[in-house]
Formats: structure tokens, sequence, C-alpha cells
């Protein structure tokens, strides 16, 4: 075989160097020994076994093709496409701030392939398919909207938002589009649906062909600056992934608009208003959490305030969830290139669903749901967030008028909150985009009470701080404090005072007066943030 | 590998462990030459996944039949290059299928596990019935199995109190090279439960602790548990010299005071671990972080009465928590971190306590010979760990953060390795990191004895060839 550039994968070299080859990326169970909800993170290594398939092995043979030890065949063009590039071994990795990026390299290296020659023919079909039906299934273009039947006439063609369907729900899982719509509707925005959407090119990224994927970015970002859109919401994560972190890198600029899944679109309009969804039945619920959603864009919570506004629902969570979640399998092109393997990887997922009891397994992505649904061949349901709202929640959303005052005792929790918005000197020191968890618990039964969260805004003196209810997507820390803790917390008047007693009863806990710490990154990249200057004051370090 | 003399070899396999669970790809064969370590492997032939013992068993015999060298490895975390195999061709045994735990014995308070089972899902499963062990595996016990630790004599994590990975077991199940299952202490007898090491016979356990896998191959191991504790307690503590902290050190471990117990053993570690913490205690030059951990709080706050007066005692004074609970509260990833300084070359060993001033100030001198202390392309962390009882861990890591000085690491890498033997050290484990440092001088009577060993356990040299020169 020819001698193969490896450009792109050479810009990574440094990562292969740094890898430790501690094996966490795929060996690791860090349930009980880190508090984190983490087993086995590598889906495709769980199924395939070899350590040739995990994100060490992967390096190692980088390596390999980079010196020239070994190259380029079937069998290594077969292996580069193995990985659904979800991202699990990334999270999993201490070793560099933000873990090594496999999946980032795994992409190098497919362009590498792609741009020297060495194709599958199944993606050459699919390629085809974009180019000349604008999606990959092989659909007729002009029905890719026909779903929607007369309900058509009545969305604008423009507006200021624009509801994105997707290859996948337009042809595939059109429920989920019908969905969103409804709910788009219901709540009274107005949107449109473009006439003309095209594929936007995920799956030539994920395959490598690069060159056309931005031609499908430049067309479809020229469409919807020329019509002056504001906001793009998406139900498709691997679109909206491809929108909001592909697009900018490779068209170089801002796109110009927001970009939203229907699921944070949904969490912020529904977070000031009294709205309850009610469901037919009492149900136990799980999450799967996409990858494209959550570790590529750090969206996790939006889709659980969501689940909890449900009554009668009891959402139970898997053994590994947000940042840790297994893969469905369907991703980085593993599904169209080795769909039996795709099939395996969901029956794990399928599994850790029943472990908990689930009759009803949600998820945030048509991919996911396909793969999963397919793999659930055991009366496990596997919907959408969308369609779940829309198929069991058959009562009109009901606007209720807001309560009347009620004389409530204020809780240590929601005290501790006032009081952080009073004292933001207490955040000196941290960098801009810090965000960090509250766990207000019982000193008795260490259940948390309150949950609140604090995003750092704007560094200084006296910090520009935001604190919101519920937690943080992707927190930097985890600061679990009882009540009585709080309550004393809450008398300091300055910075010092509080450090000093924050610092005791984490150094000098008792049975009732305690805070503990969980950390979500390294110490060193927590440094770099700015969490040593307050952690040196309080006398932690 | 010659594929026609290879094919029958290859069926056979499949036929006892399923044509998915072996593997001559070549892509699959170079992922596994390589482990933790910086050493490479000559690439093995095959890779094979078995399930069973009973697997095992037959493929040892298989081996045998034809000839082909067999290593067994579990995670492949280790740092010493011990499941690397030295010949070519060989099949390397992936253990890590055989992950399941056997038994919990209540009565006899044991665990028996399969030998490739991780430390760190060993502990979740456990702590879900209220359970500890009391050795919880090496540093890289995410993926470290329980068959690799024992192979390796691993310490780490609760080494303080209970010692090392082999001061846990109760009992093995080993599969020797030739194919026959052997069970150790009080397994001996199939009607009795595996709840004594040592018992009846002499204790033929220890035979295959720390052979890194050369007589045989580990596939279940008995191990000893505990409650989990309801006392605990930190402790971060500052001291002005290396001597005074290892006097301490020593004290608290004569008393047993510490289930867990660290030494940052120079300014140099303590900056590199805790910049903060080294900028506000300028005087610093050691840190001991320490866990209690007891069945009551009322003993653990004894023990933590005690802990404190060793400590006033040899000039120490309490700086915090954070270091200690973050060390426990984060086992098996302090280490991970530190690969952003370049790639580690670790000379690890043990040592007693009162030695370990001494080391470190020959590294001081080894640091400033290679110029490594002007040098921020090379950077080192110097610490311990408690073992047993008065003996300890010196682990001088070297980070090499520039490739092109690996010439100059080599030396200081040497040179320290040198020392630490001279200096009265022994590496708890030895691989392709030790053996060239240890071999030239074991002596005879122990060496040759291994040998027959070796030969009447392994007549055609089936198992790890070319360990320890064998």
């Amino acid at each position: 075989m020819a001698k193969v550039e490896f450009s792109n994968v050479k810009k990574f070299e440094n990562f292969l160097y740094l890898c430790g080859k501690c094996g966490d990326c795929s060996l690791a169970v860090k349930i009980a020994t880190s508090k984190s909800p983490l087993s086995h993170p590598c889906a495709v290594k769980n199924v395939l076994g070899y350590e040739a398939y995990d994100a060490r092995g992967r390096l190692i043979i980088l390596k390999n093709l980079l010196s020239d030890k070994l190259e380029v065949n079937e069998e290594v063009l077969d292996w580069a496409y193995t990985c659904t590039t979800c991202g699990a071994c990334r999270e999993t990795c201490l070793a560099v701030e933000g873990g090594i990026d496999t999946p980032s390299i795994m992409e190098a290296l497919r362009r590498d392939l792609v741009s020297q020659g060495f194709r599958f023919e199944k993606h050459l079909s699919i390629l085809e398919n974009i180019k000349n039906l604008d999606n990959p299934y092989g659909e007729p273009k002009e029905e890719r909207l026909s779903f929607l039947g007369e309900e058509l006439s009545n969305i604008p063609e423009k507006a200021d938002i624009v509801y994105f369907i997707g290859c996948t729900s337009s042809y595939r899982t059109k429920e989920i589009a019908l969905a969103a719509i409804k709910f788009l509707k219901q709540f009274k925005k107005e949107f449109a649906v473009l006439r003309d959407e095209t594929c936007c090119g995920s799956i030539l990224l994920r395959y490598g062909y690069v060159n056309e994927a931005k031609e499908q970015a430049e067309r479809l970002v020229k469409k919807l600056n020329e019509m002056n859109v504001k906001t793009v919401i998406f139900t498709c994560p691997g679109c909206y992934r491809t929108f909001k972190k592909d697009y900018p890198e490779i068209l170089g600029r801002d796109l110009g608009f927001e970009t939203l899944h229907l699921v944070e679109f949904l969490d912020t309009y529904l977070k000031d208003k009294n709205i309850v969804f009610e469901a037919k039945n009492d149900e136990i619920v799980t999450y799967h959490d996409p990858c494209h959603l959550g570790r590529h864009l750090d969206v996790y919570e939006a889709p659980r305030n969501i689940i909890k506004r449900i009554k009668d629902i009891k959402l139970i969570e898997m053994e590994t969830i947000k940042n840790f979640a297994h893969c469905c399998g369907a991703g980085g092109g593993v599904k169209s290139t080795f769909p039996d393997l795709a099939l395996k990887v969901a029956r794990n997922r399928i599994d850790e669903a029943l472990e908990v009891n689930a009759s009803i397994l949600l998820s945030a992505c048509p991919f996911c749901k396909l793969n999963l649904k397919q793999a659930a061949d055991n009366g496990l349901k596997v919907l959408d967030i969308a369609e779940f709202l829309v198929e069991t929640q058959v009562h009109e959303v009901v606007e209720v008028a807001p309560k009347t005052v009620e004389v409530v005792e204020i809780s240590p929790g929601k005290r501790l909150m006032d009081y952080l918005n009073g004292h933001v000197e207490i955040f000196k020191g941290l960098r801009v985009g810090c965000k960090f968890n509250y766990e207000i618990v019982d000193w008795k039964t260490q259940e948390p009470k309150l949950k609140f969260y604090v995003m750092v805004l704007e560094s200084g003196e006296r910090p520009k701080i935001k604190i919101s209810m519920g937690a943080a997507d992707n927190p930097d820390v985890t600061i679990i404090i009882s009540e009585p803790a709080a309550e004393k917390l809450v008398k300091c008047e300055e910075r010092s005072e509080y450090a000093e007693a924050f610092g005791n009863f984490f150094n000098e806990p008792t049975e009732e007066e305690f805070i503990d710490v969980i950390l979500h990154r390294s110490t060193k990249e927590l440094m770099r943030m700015g969490y040593g200057e307050f952690a040196r004051e309080a006398g932690l370090i | 590998m010659n594929e026609d003399v290879m094919r029958p070899v290859v069926e056979e396999l499949e036929s006892i462990v399923g044509s998915e669970n072996v593997s001559s790809s070549k892509i699959i064969r170079l992922s596994y030459s390589e482990d933790a370590s910086p050493f490479h492997a000559r690439i093995p032939g095959l890779i094979v996944r078995p399930t069973e013992t009973l697997e095992v068993s037959q493929i040892l015999r298989l081996a045998n039949e034809y000839l082909v060298p067999v290593v067994p490895a579990g995670g492949r975390s280790g740092i010493c290059g011990a499941c690397l195999p030295r010949v070519p061709n060989a099949i390397v045994l992936d253990l890590t299928r055989m992950d399941n735990i056997v038994e919990i014995d209540e009565d006899s308070q044991t665990v028996t596990v399969q030998a490739g089972l991780r430390w760190a899902e060993l502990i979740y499963k456990l702590s879900k019935l209220g359970y500890k062990v009391g050795f919880r595996g090496p540093f890289g016990g995410n993926a470290g199995t329980v068959g690799g630790s024992l192979s390796s004599n691993s310490v780490g994590c609760g080494s303080a109190k209970w010692g090392s990975s082999g001061d846990s077991v109760v009992s093995l199940e080993v599969v020797l090279p030739t194919g026959e299952i052997l069970r150790t202490g009080s397994g001996w007898n199939p009607l009795a439960k595996k709840f004594a090491r040592y018992a009846t016979f002499n204790d033929l356990t220890g035979l295959f602790i720390g052979d890194h896998g050369i007589l045989g191959v580990k596939t279940e191991a008995t191990l000893k548990i505990y409650p989990l504790p309801e006392g605990k307690v930190f402790g971060d503590f500052g001291f002005n010299s290396i001597e005074a902290a290892s006097k301490a050190m020593y004290e608290i471990q004569k008393k047993k005071l510490a289930e867990e117990l660290v030494l940052m053993a120079d300014r140099h570690t303590v900056s590199s671990y805790a910049p903060q913490l080294a900028e506000k205690y300028p005087e610093v030059e050691s840190v001991l972080a320490v866990i209690i951990e007891e069945a009551s709080e009322e003993i653990a706050e004894a023990k933590k009465k005690l802990l404190e007066k060793i400590v006033r005692e040899h000039g120490g004074f309490f700086i915090g928590t954070f270091f200690s609970r973050l060390h426990w509260s984060e086992m098996f990833n302090v280490v991970q971190p530190l690969f952003e300084e370049g790639y580690w070359y670790n000379t690890c060993h043990l040592r007693p306590i009162t030695m370990f001033p001494e080391l470190i100030r020959k590294a001081h001198e080894i640091f400033k010979k290679h110029g490594v202390d002007k040098n921020p392309e090379i950077t080192w962390v110097a610490s311990g760990l408690g073992i047993d009882r008065c003996h300890c861990t010196g682990w001088i890591t070297l980070f090499l953060k520039n490739p092109e000085k690996k010439h100059i690491l080599e030396k200081v890498w040497s040179d320290l390795r040198k020392v630490i033997i001279e200096t009265g050290g022994v590496p708890y484990w030895t691989g392709l990191l030790w053996e060239e440092y240890v071999l030239p001088r074991v002596h005879y009577g122990f060496f040759d004895l291994l040998k027959k060993i070796k030969r009447t356990l392994d007549p055609n040299n089936i198992l790890h060839p070319l360990v320890f020169g064998l």
C-alpha cells in the first residue's frame, strides 16, 4: 500500500506521547472510588473486547502508523471507523486538561485516510446521496417535508426562529419532528421550517470528508443569514453539534445566529412558568444522554428538568450518566459502517435501563432513538422526550395561575443562596466560566434539601455571578454543606470569616456541621481556574 | 509468525474460547505491545481472551503441545513492564474478561474473585454490601487487576495498615504452566471453605505471589474483607525536614495508627502537587497525609489523638485535611494528572522508613550531578507510602517533558536505580524496570532454587519466558 501522510494526526502527536497508558479509558469504574457515574467508559471496547478499540490501544496503534511500523490496509481502515467518537474516553482521561481528545484524533486520521484515497464504498454512496438528494438515506428530496402534509402551510417560510428538522427526523423519525412542531406552536413561538432544508453534513465530517461538509455548511449558513434568522432550534444533536461546534471551525467565522436544542428551548421557556405536564400512567423512566448533546455540548440538566416537570413520572438514573454516560453506539459513522456493532453497543445500554427497572427509555436524539429502539426487543419503550411529552400527557398543557403567596419558612439552603448573592467577594479570583454546584443536605440523612449552582460571569474583586436552582451542566466542583453549617456560614460578615468557617467545617467536621467537596476536574486544572485562592484562604490547601 | 504452523493452534484456541476471543490481527496484537511502562514488548502472535479457569487450563495444555509461549496479562496498568512478552509471537492471555465476584463468604469474611477483576470495580461491588478489602489496589487500581497486582507484589491504597497485595490473600486458584489446576491454603481440602492461608502444609500461596506470571496463571483469588468503617479521620501535617517527617512516619507506623500514610518527601514535590501550600508554608519541606479508618468514631478519635501527639513531638504541625481527603476520595486518580508533566519513569521500591532520608539526599545529589535541578524539561516527584509496619515505598518518579532530553533522563534514571539497590532498597515488582539492576546481585542459592522451581513447574518454559532471566 502507498505511504500515507498523516498531516492531520500529526497535529495531535504530543498527545500520543502524553498518554500514560493507565487504561482508565476503558477499564475504570469510578462509582465508589471517586463518586463518579463512570463504569467501563468505552462502549465499543465493551463489545469488541480487544485493547485496539479503546483510546489507549488506539493511541498505541496511531504511534505505530506515524512511525511506519504499521501500514494502512483494509484492516486499519475498518478499525479507523469503529470509534463512535462519543468522547467518553476523553471525559475519563485525567492526563491533560480536558482529557486526551482521542475522538478528534480518530477524526483526524479519517481525514488523512479519505484525502489519500482510502474510502469505504458505503460511504461513497452516502456521499452521492447527499450530493444528489440532500440526504444520506437516498430518499427523494422532494419528499423531505411531505410528512407534514397540510400542516406545512401553517408554518411560515420565514421567521426569526427556524426549526431545523434534520435528515433523520424528516425521513425516519417523523414523530419527533411532529412533536417538536406541536410544542413550538403550543408555546406560541412563531417559527419557520426551511422549505429547501438540506443535510447539515454531520455524517461527512464524521467520515472525514471535510471539504464536502464545508459545501453543505456554506450553503445552509448563507441561506439562514439571508433570512436574518436569530435562532435555529434542533431536535437532532448531530445537526446541533455540527452547527454549533463544527461550522464555526470549518467556516472560520461566527454563524451570526444562536443555536439551541429543543430541550434547552423548552427548559428555558418553562423555567418561570407554572406549566405542568400530566402523564397517562405512573411510569419509571430513565434518560439516555446523547453524546452529541451531552459530552459534546454540555447539555445535561435541561432534559432532566423537563422530565421532572411531568407529574407521576419517576426519573431513575442509570449507572452511567451525563458526561460518563455510555454511548448508544450509533454515532461517528458506526451505524452506517458497522450496523451490527452499533446494535450490540445499544443492547448494552438497554441493559443498563432495564437494570433500574425503567419501563421507558427517553433520549433527545433521533439517531439514539432509532438505534436503541432497534436493540430494545424486550418490551422497553424507547422514546424521544418531545414525543413522550406528546404521547403521555394527552391533557392539554395547563397554564396554572400564580399561587397566592404563602408564608413559608426560608430554608438554610435558600438563605445561603441569598447570602452568596449578596457576598460576591467570596468568589474573587475565579475565572470567567467557572461553575460549581452547591448541595445543602440534611445532616442526619445526608439527603439534599436544596441544589443550586453558581456561574462566574465576570471576574474581579466583586465578580459578577449568576446563581440558579438545580445543578450545572458539567460543573467544576460540587460543594456539599450540611444545613447547620449553612446556617452558620450565612452569619459571617466578610470573606475572611466565611473562608475560615468554611475551612473549619471541612477540616474539622462534626456530625451536624460539615462540608465536603467533590472535584470534577483535576486539582491542577482547578488551580488554573482560580479555585486555589479561596481554598488557600479557607485553609483547605 | 508462520501461519501454517499457527493455524491448528488458532483453530484449537477458537474451539476453546470461541473465534471472537482469539485474534491474530496485527492492529490488535500491536495494541498489546505496550503497557503503562516506558518499555516495549516483542509483538505478540495471538491475543486470547478466556473467561473461565478451565479454558485457561486447556490453553496452557495446548501451548505445551505446540510449544508456544504464553504471557498472562491483566489491566496492563503496571509500570515495570511485567506483562510485556520478551519473546516473539507469544500468546497474550488477556484475562480482563475474568472479572466476576465468585463468592462472598460472610462466615469466613472473604471474597473470592476472578483474577481479572479490577480493584475499583471490586471496591464498588463490595461497598454496596457494606464491605471493604484491606489492601485496595495499586494507585493504578482503576485498570489494575487483582491477579496482576498479586503477580507483581503491588503495594498501594491501604498498604499502611494492610501491607502489600499478597498480605490480603487467603487462597489462590492457579493454573500451572502444564495446565493442572491448583488451590492453595485451606483450599487443598475440596470440602473446606477457603478461609485460612497458613494451614496443614507449607504456604504454596506465597510461591505464586510476585512470580510475575512465570509459575502459573492466577485465575481466582480469595481475599480478606472487613466491614466498612464507622470512624474516619483525615490529616495533613507539615514538617521542616525530611528527617523529622520520616521519624514521625516511623512512629505512626510502629503504633499501627494509619490506614494510609503518604509522604511528600521534598519541597520540590510539595510545590509540584500543591504550589499554593508551598507558598503558604515556606518552611515546609515534607508533608505527611494520614488517613485513619476504624470500626467506630471513638477508636478513630483515640488514634487521631495519638497521631497528633507524634506529629507534635517531631515538630510537625496541622496544615489541613485537603490532601488526605483528596487522596482517599480520588482513590486511583491521583497519579494521572501528573502525566501532563511528560512521560513518566519510575523507581518504585521498598526500604525501611528510617532509610528514606538517605534516598532523598542521594537523589538530590544525582539531580545536581546531571543538572536536572536546573533543567525544566525533566522534573520529578519524590514520595513514599507507609507499608505494613516500618517500611515504605521509595517513589522517585521522573517526568520527561521534552523527548529530546531523554539521554539526560536515562542517565539520571539509571543512577537512581543503582543507588537504590546499593543503599539496601528492594524493588517490589521487577520486570524490565529492574531486572538489569537486580539480577546481577541475586544470591546464587536464591536464584538457583527459583530456577529449579521454574524448571519443575514449567518444563517447556512456556510461561512468560525470559522473565527474571529464566
